[in-house]
């Protein structure tokens, strides 16, 4: 499947779970700052998406809650370095920028649309 | 009762109801093929309801429906969403279990069936159970209707929801009366709201109805809230009045049994301090099914035997259809926009117990008698009276 595709479909699930207009879903947009997606929305978006590319989005794929609880990877509200490589391993899809340090309240600002789109395509390849 | 809010068949709102009311107007219609006629709300926006359209998806017809009859109900007693009252300001409301969305539960279905389009539970497994919409329960919870009514309009207070079948409306505006009258709360939202229309909820009542000999009753959709304080706390504020409850009573009875229903009118009237002489109007919640206009006719006629003239007979599940767990509420809240304006419209059914089905209360009897009948056998009485002045 094509990105172009991919992007298209993920970007239905958005306006319908999200009630926002088309436009507003560019690759850049994030899902919580810019479509103003709140914790009950992402429970819709997994489905949508779920139902959409038929496919399973095991919990921990997308979010990574386990890593919070983690003292290892945690501390102080902010990834430890050994939290970041985990994040990054683990979440290929999201763009940490090589940032060396990342509180855990700015981690909403790298789930965008490009990234649901590079996670989708992962899935489907 | 310092505030009504109704969204009940026909067009949304207190002024269009009492409107629709006062003309006889009747928003019902038959569906082809459909044994029973449907009341709906007509020309309701849900969106009107919702700051974030995106909301909807987290509530059925029937949460809409209470939140826009509990908005009309608390702007009409004088105060906005946010007010400083809604810190103790609570809510009592008759709701029920919805059984789900057909177009949700359809999917689930489908993505359970195996090769020769049979039912498999293996494939309800493995496949249905993915298909099935995350959010639903949110939608179909019945204490989600007090949870949608008290976010909106800021109420910290007192909460309750009762799925007592269709007696809960009444119970609902009843249990309130009760809760404010012990102190546990200052004001509270009383009413209910419910769908019969939506299919999963229609199919096993028209059933019901059937069994029961029914033909022209019709099945309704809405909701009906009232918004109830202290007779001290409405004064203090000036506020507008429509009338006072008096009494509430509660009780139980087979269907089509008469005793249980005039004694629990005798227990009502005892309890408000009143004898039957006292009464102008007797609300009932009665659609038109048989074997309960009988009970109801042998109770009534029986309690106001001698009496004449005959209160007045009124109620409007007859003119929009049986709104289920509202429909007691529904008619509670017309029954004080009567008590207000001095007005009881026409009701649109054959009389029962001998009581007048149009004109005016006797003269002198300006009290109100709302009745609710479930077809589950609870039973439910409130007694209103107008205003009291001093003293």
């Amino acid at each position: 499947m094509e990105q172009q595709e991919i992007f298209d479909k993920v970007k239905g699930c958005l306006v319908e779970a999200l009630d926002v207009e088309p436009t507003e879903v560019t690759r850049s947009a994030r899902l919580t700052e810019d479509l103003e997606a709140e914790s009950i929305d992402f429970v819709d978006i997994i489905y949508r998406l779920e139902q959409t590319f038929h496919l399973k989005i095991p919990q921990g794929e997308l979010f990574p809650q386990d890593l919070f609880s983690n003292k290892q990877f945690v501390q102080g509200g902010s990834f430890t370095p050994e939290g970041l490589a985990a994040l990054r391993q683990r979440f290929p899809f999201l763009d940490t920028g090589g940032c060396s340090t990342l509180k855990v309240t700015e981690l909403p600002r790298l789930y965008t649309v490009d990234m649901l789109v590079k996670y989708i395509a992962g899935k489907v390849s | 009762m310092t505030g009504i809010g109704l969204c009940v068949p026909g067009r949304p709102g207190r002024e269009s109801a009492w409107g629709e009311a006062q003309s006889g107007a009747r928003p019902v219609a038959t569906a082809a093929g459909s044994r029973f006629a449907c009341g709906e709300v007509r020309d309701f926006d849900p969106a009107s309801v919702v700051d974030r359209k995106k909301a909807l998806k987290l509530m059925g017809p029937n949460i809409q429906f209470a939140l826009h009859a509990s908005r009309e109900a608390w702007t009409d007693s004088g105060r906005a969403p946010g007010h400083p009252d809604g810190a103790e300001a609570g809510t009592v409301l008759g709701v029920r279990v919805r059984p789900g969305d057909f177009a949700e539960l359809a999917a689930v279905a489908h993505a359970s069936l195996d090769e020769s389009g049979r039912l498999s539970m293996s494939r309800l497994g493995e496949q249905g159970m993915a298909a099935i919409y995350p959010l639903s329960m949110l939608k179909n919870l019945p204490n989600m209707v007090a949870a949608h009514v008290t976010i909106q309009l800021g109420l910290n207070g007192f909460t309750d929801s009762l799925t007592s079948g269709d007696v809960s409306g009444l119970q609902a505006v009843g249990e309130a009366f009760e809760v404010i009258r012990r102190g546990d709360a200052g004001v509270v939202l009383a009413g209910g709201a419910d769908d019969l229309v939506e299919p999963l909820t229609q199919g096993p009542v028209a059933a019901q109805w059937r069994a029961r000999g029914a033909s022209d009753a019709a099945l309704a959709q809405g909701s009906a809230v009232l918004v109830l304080e202290a007779r001290d706390r409405a004064k203090a504020r000036g506020a507008r009045v429509y009338g006072e409850i008096a009494a509430f009573v509660e009780g139980f009875g087979p269907v089509g049994a008469a005793g249980p229903i005039e004694a629990l009118i005798r227990r009502a009237l005892a309890a408000a301090g009143i004898g039957a002489e006292a009464i102008g109007t007797v609300w009932v919640d009665a659609c038109g099914l048989p074997d309960e206009d009988a009970a109801l006719g042998e109770a009534l006629a029986k309690v106001f035997e001698g009496r004449s003239p005959r209160p007045r007979l009124a109620g409007q599940a007859r003119r929009i259809g049986h709104s289920g767990a509202a429909s007691g509420a529904v008619e509670a809240a017309f029954a004080a926009l009567a008590l207000g304006l001095g007005q009881v419209p026409a009701f649109l059914g054959p009389g029962l117990g001998g009581l007048a089905v149009s004109g005016d209360p006797p003269p002198g009897a300006r009290r109100s008698l709302v009745l609710s009948i479930a077809s589950t056998g609870g039973l439910a009485a409130l007694v209103l009276v107008p205003e009291a002045t001093d003293g």
